[in-house]
């Protein structure tokens, strides 16, 4: 069983890939999309769409995609892996922050780091731990080989 | 024994008090705009006022003088003044201040901030960056940490928000001291962090200003310079620079101050205090 955690789901080229990609996996995994609202699909989907909180209790593997759902994905006591899938660096964007509030989401044990690119890659290494892979704009067969 | 320090947002300041208040713990920050002078004296009683520039700035602290010639009143000097205020004795924290009589006030190792400072995982780094005496608005400062970050490991934190994906983000006060230990070379944009740096025997590199004489090699003016000793220092192996910043803390110069206060049981207290630590006082 294949999770994934997003906020808000709209049309963007991040989702568009995202969507190819859970449309190829779901012909052989379960998959599911846990979000907070949707206000756009970007493709018809051949998964199941579910309330975020549900990602509490999925009992397969689940990835997140934003530091804020990263924390779901680090507090659900049934997912049986966790890995959050950095598509950008979040942390640039906010005003002000406390580096306690990166470290629990980038340092977690629990929780795999993704990577979008070599260059994220290499970056992630130097700031926080290596991530396990890389899975570029959500290219299907780089990320089976990284979780499954 | 009752001491009140005028509050000020001076690093220097800060390192005093808390240096002061391990050895006197009735030590308190003081605000006249919460309390004014003359109330602080009647209902506090306090054995020593330390006053800046802002309080100075009337005539409060000539009348409290006279008034009250048992308190001893000490200057910590900024700017040039006009005051007619005599006090016990002046702290000169601008070198162009220092007269006959003052005594010099530069940055220290601050002991209770860095003791137990440990390496860490999280916070390990070849360059550590210190973004509270960052500009922004300068061309410089920003070309430099562009640099660093291309070139080497380097993490980056502090109060001042740095737009580059290293920056990340304030440390609680009580963190700096991990960060320091944890990290092979500062790069800094003034001498605050010097000491502490050393003392965590992390290799600090001093942008150079005309004032700064005393740092010698671990100065930079250039970024080709920069780039080239922080290659030198990230390969050093184990250099020694703790027992150097262990002579030159915030509890010497309050020995020093209290000495010339002809306070000799603090004066003890400070000593006793460093003995216990091993550091040798001066």
């Amino acid at each position: 069983m294949i999770g994934i955690i997003v906020d808000e789901i709209v049309n963007s080229p991040q989702n568009y890939f995202l969507f190819k990609t859970l449309n190829e996996l779901s012909k052989s995994h379960d998959c599911y999309l846990f979000t907070s609202g949707i206000k756009e699909l970007p493709i018809e989907n051949k998964f199941s769409i579910m309330q975020q909180l549900e990602a509490l209790h999925h009992p397969g593997i689940l990835i997140s995609t934003t530091m804020l759902n990263a924390q779901i994905a680090a507090n659900s006591l049934t997912a049986t892996k966790k890995y959050y899938y950095i598509w950008n660096f979040e942390w640039t964007m906010l005003n002000q922050f406390a580096f306690h509030q990166l470290d629990k989401i980038f340092y977690n044990d629990d929780v795999e780091l993704i990577a979008n690119s070599s260059t994220h890659n290499h970056l992630l290494t130097q700031l926080f731990k290596s991530p396990i892979g890389i899975v570029y704009n959500w290219d299907r067969k780089s990320l089976e080989k990284v979780i499954l | 024994m009752k001491i009140f320090v005028s509050q000020h947002d001076d690093i220097r300041i800060g390192g005093l008090v808390q240096a002061l208040k391990s050895v006197v713990p009735t030590t308190f920050y003081w605000s006249k705009k919460d309390k004014p002078l003359f109330d602080l004296i009647e209902e506090e009683e306090p054995t020593i006022i330390f006053y800046h520039d802002g309080d100075a700035a009337d005539s409060t602290i000539e009348y409290a003088q006279a008034e009250y010639p048992g308190i001893k009143f000490v200057y910590m000097q900024f700017l040039p003044t006009l005051s007619k205020a005599k006090p016990s004795l002046t702290l000169a924290m601008d070198p162009s201040l220092v007269i006959d009589g003052s005594l010099p006030i530069d940055y220290r190792t601050n002991l209770i901030e860095m003791e137990g400072g440990v390496k860490q995982g999280m916070f390990t780094t070849e360059v550590l960056i210190l973004t509270d005496q960052v500009d922004a608005r300068i061309d410089f400062h920003l070309l430099t940490l562009r640099a660093l970050g291309y070139q080497f490991q380097t993490k980056m934190y502090g109060n001042n928000k740095v737009n580059l994906p290293n920056y990340l983000g304030r440390l609680r006060k009580e963190s700096y001291r991990h960060a320091l230990a944890s990290a092979r070379v500062l790069v800094a944009f003034d001498s605050s962090r010097y000491y502490d740096a050393c003392y965590h025997n992390c290799i600090p590199l001093v942008f150079k200003e005309k004032k700064t004489t005393e740092l010698g090699a671990y100065e930079f003016s250039s970024l080709s310079g920069l780039l080239e000793k922080c290659k030198v220092a990230i390969e050093a192996v184990n250099p020694e620079l703790s027992h150097h910043a262990s002579e030159y803390t915030y509890h010497h110069y309050l020995i020093d101050i209290f000495r010339l206060l002809q306070e000799e049981t603090i004066v003890d207290a400070l000593i006793q205090y460093l003995e216990q630590r091993k550091v040798v006082a001066s």
